[in-house]
């Protein structure tokens, strides 16, 4: 007997009858004002604390004191009200200037007072006089398309808007706005009466309406206020209300979170299925139609593809592929026609086993990996077709995928849509990716990277290993579709070892020659080599956008060329090499007195870093007479590298770690070189604001602490936002080996909080302990960071592990 | 369009003539009578969350 729809629309007849109520307890006239119902509570569906909306118009004498009064009880009864005095015509002009009144009044509906006022205003405002159906159409389109951007362009990020979001209420809406004001229809049924709204389409559109409207109830009462985006704090909550439970494979928030996302895939793709429908009837109608016959199947009407007659799906299950492969061959096809896509959807029943295993069809789809272009785009329009996930059930898991993080921005389908959208960038321009691009065209089958950018996290959400799980998947289908034995290997591997770079880069030393040799014997050689370096950049730029920046770029560019030069086996003296090349940069006046500098340099600066960099710095110091110097070394768009010459003192790097907590710059990598001269080299690549009087400042503060003027650390207390208190995790603390016997390498793992590498570094400089280098690595909420670290001279001792590991644990909010 | 239609059950959660006998009470009892019905509706909303079809087949398999 319960459901959600009646139950939205007792509440808005309940409120009705109050609102009656209280008209007449103030004995407003039934002339010369009229109460109107607008919003949704004008549609009669009104959710917990979702806004009253109405609209009190008038003649011209308005009885403001009596009309206060109502408004004043409206609130103190508990009701959201949002409401608005108007004439009919104010409100006339404001509709017509502005689109969102005009909807609203489109769904006024009449409540007391004087039918009069409100037949005008109807009257005057439907789309004979402003707002023409093919008007309307246009401007709400753009409207949609503005909406759906200020919620972040896709459905599927992490904390997706219900209402106004791809795929949410609004879409719906938006359906019966289009219908009613130009097909004059009343309800979305009118639609299906008319012809335009398939049956099966009309329950979907329902069905997926209920689903929002469910949702919605439980997230306003959860929150106790009207609240439309589905923010972390209550997914849990919600996944429990409807009854998802975790299990070994996903926690129960996921698979609510998946449901919604697949809820709101199927809605959007409506929404886009039948605005186009609309757009061809409402704005196309009156064009020429241009048909030309591309096969006997398939006709191209208006640079949009479309098929010939409704049976060709039925007659040749096939053609539910070749639908793609014609959009992919031809660059005149623009798109596909809407009876079309509303044909695929219905026939998708035919892509069977049979479908799946005709070998055809296999190279067919194949073929879409191999073409140049539109490879996303093809992918994208199938996935939202549900094409893909009916032809490779495989994919379909994956589809509306979430990981309860924030790591992940996207849905599992959605990031992999985008990773073959950055391949298929970094191919073509060098703009984002200069030096991947130049690598990428080497790359003589292209086509096993995008498989490998499909297939790369095909097995998350099962438990287990997903880069193994994965890689098995992938040559399972390498063998089912009959790829070259080498391909499927490659792919199998690519797949298998997707994480292996951005590992690597991240958390190890790179500039020790074991951890190289260690990553080229799994690498194999260039070709692999090449196509990991393209997914992994691919793949971090696809996870979250703000993920990528140019310390990730820079280490990644130093692994490949590292790991490239120990495939070929090239047996250079590294530092002599870097040392020359260093040189030949710098004007000869430098020469002698640069020569005399690097004495006392380690070699691990000249192996580590890049000749033009050791030339910057040099000079730096060379024209500042050996004396302690601080200079911005390089720029970058998101940030910037800096290094720091000095007297090795006590807790300099703590300071000055100090010092950009205060100008509110992370801190990406670190490296200190102590020098057998007393003096130590600091370099920092930094990420925050560039801008020029900062750094003049941030330099300013930097030198004062090297010139011995100790910076006043404050105790600076970890500031934990709301989203972080969501993911608390508990720390994990880990000593190992160093990158020689004197030192020890401890990685810490745990939430990110602003303010921690101050307090950490305190923490080490408090027990006399040494910092050599340090990687600040930050993934979501997730910190990852490692030191190389000492203690007198000597490797860290159990004793010391221990009094480090009690420190950082009681430093943590999580422990 | 005009006033709505009382829906099916409605009187399960509002009582028309409750409204009526407070007819003139302060706006505290008209208050209290929408909390009652909020808290009925509530309940039901509650009762009609969980339903095993729930978990979306992936979208175009619905015809599967």
């Amino acid at each position: 007997m319960h459901n959600i729809s009646r139950l939205v629309r007792t509440r808005a007849w309940i409120v009705e009858q109050l609102i009656l109520e209280l008209w007449q307890r103030h004995q407003l006239p039934d002339y010369q004002v009229t109460l109107v119902a607008v919003g949704g509570f004008g549609r009669g569906d009104l959710q917990p604390h979702s806004d009253v909306d109405l609209l009190i118009l008038y003649h011209q004498n308005l009885p403001e004191a009596a009309v206060s009064s109502l408004i004043q009880d409206m609130w103190d009864l508990g009701l959201d009200v949002g409401h608005a005095v108007r004439t009919v015509e104010e409100s006339v002009q404001l509709a017509a200037n502005d689109l969102s009144v005009a909807t609203n009044l489109m769904e006024s509906r009449f409540m007391q007072g004087e039918h009069q006022l409100y037949n005008d205003m109807y009257d005057r405002t439907n789309d004979r006089h402003m707002w023409s159906g093919p008007d309307f159409f246009k401007a709400k389109f753009q409207e949609q398309a503005n909406r759906h951007e200020k919620c972040g362009g896709t459905a599927y990020n992490l904390e997706p808007n219900i209402k106004e979001g791809q795929g949410g209420l609004r879409d719906i809406q938006m359906i019966t706005w289009v219908a009613q004001r130009h097909y004059h229809v009343s309800s979305m049924h009118g639609l299906v009466d008319v012809g335009f709204l398939h049956p099966d389409e009309y329950i979907h559109l329902q069905k997926g309406m209920r689903k929002l409207w469910k949702i919605r109830y439980a997230l306003h009462l959860l929150a106790g206020r009207k609240e439309d985006r589905l923010l972390f704090e209550h997914q849990k909550e919600l996944a429990k209300i409807f009854g998802f439970v975790d299990d070994e494979e996903s926690l129960g928030v996921e698979k609510f979170m998946q449901s919604h996302y697949r809820n709101a895939m199927q809605l959007e793709q409506l929404n886009m299925r039948l605005l186009q429908l609309f757009e061809e009837d409402i704005l196309q109608s009156h064009e020429d139609k241009q048909a030309t016959e591309l096969t006997d199947e398939f006709l191209i009407i208006n640079q949009y593809l479309d098929i010939s007659h409704p049976h060709v799906f039925k007659e040749r299950p096939a053609a539910l592929l070749d639908v793609f492969h014609h959009y992919q061959q031809n660059p005149q096809i623009h798109g596909i026609r809407a009876n079309t896509l509303r044909h695929i959807s219905q026939n998708l029943y035919l892509i069977d086993d049979e479908f799946r295993s005709d070998a055809e069809l296999k190279a067919k789809f194949l073929g879409i990996f191999k073409h140049r272009n539109l490879v996303f785009k093809q992918l994208k329009l199938m996935n939202a077709l549900g094409v893909l996930g009916a032809y490779l059930p495989v994919f379909g898991r994956i589809v509306g995928r979430m990981q309860y993080d924030l790591f992940h921005m996207y849905t599992v389908d959605q990031h992999t849509l985008f990773v073959l959208r950055n391949i298929r960038k970094i191919f073509l321009s060098d703009k984002t990716h200069a030096h991947a691009h130049a690598v990428a065209q080497g790359i003589e089958a292209p086509y096993v990277l995008n498989l490998a950018g499909f297939f790369h996290d095909i097995a998350k959400g099962r438990g287990g290993d997903h880069a193994e799980l994965g890689a098995v998947e992938a040559k399972t289908f390498a063998q089912s579709f009959n790829l070259p034995t080498a391909d499927g290997e490659l792919l199998s591997w690519l797949v298998k070892y997707h994480l292996l770079m951005s590992v690597v880069a991240q958390k190890q030393d790179i500039s020790d020659a074991q951890v190289i040799e260690q990553f080229a014997a799994v690498v194999k050689d260039q070709q692999h080599l090449d196509h990991l370096y393209v997914l992994t950049i691919a793949d971090i730029s696809g996870t979250d956008p703000k993920l990528w920046n140019s310390y990730k770029d820079s280490l990644l560019h130093e692994l490949y060329h590292r790991t490239t030069q120990q495939l070929a086996a090239e047996e250079k003296d590294l530092v002599a090499t870097s040392k020359a090349e260093a040189l030949g940069l710098l004007d000869a006046k430098h020469h002698e007195d640069v020569i005399d500098l690097w004495q006392h340099f380690p070699d691990r600066f000249f192996d580590y870093s890049a000749p033009e960099q050791i030339a910057r710095i040099s000079q730096a110091i060379a024209e500042n007479q050996h004396q302690p110097t601080v200079c911005i070394t390089d720029l970058h768009e998101d940030g910037f590298e800096i290094m720091l010459y000095g007297h090795d003192q006590t807790g300099l790097f703590h300071h000055v770690v100090g010092v950009f907590a205060e100008f509110q710059i992370d801190v990406a990598n670190a490296r200190i070189y102590s020098n057998n001269n007393g003096f130590v080299l600091d370099y920092f690549h930094c990420l925050g604001s560039c801008d020029e009087a900062l750094l003049k400042d941030l330099k300013r503060a930097v030198e004062q602490v090297l010139l011995m003027k100790e910076y006043q650390s404050k105790n600076r207390e970890l500031v934990v936002t709301r989203r972080e208190k969501l993911f608390l995790e508990v720390p994990e603390l880990s000593f190992s080996a160093g990158r020689s016997a004197a030192e020890t390498r401890f990685e810490i793992k745990c939430t990110d909080y602003a303010g921690m590498l101050v307090n950490i570094t305190r923490i080490l400089l408090n027990l006399e302990i040494d910092i050599h280098a340090a990687k600040i690595g930050t993934f979501g909420h997730r910190a990852e960071d490692v030191f190389w670290l000492s203690h007198q001279n000597q490797a860290l001792d159990q004793q010391i592990q221990e009094r480090v590991n009690a420190a950082i644990m009681d430093l943590l909010p999580a422990n | 369009m005009a006033l709505l239609a009382p829906p099916d059950h409605a009187d399960d959660y509002f009582d028309l003539t409750q409204l009526a006998a407070i007819k003139g009470e302060p706006i505290h009892a008209y208050k209290q009578l929408l909390q009652e019905a909020d808290e009925k509706l509530n309940q039901s909303f509650y009762q009609c969350t969980t339903f095993p079809a729930w978990y979306a087949p992936v979208p175009g398999l619905l015809n599967n």
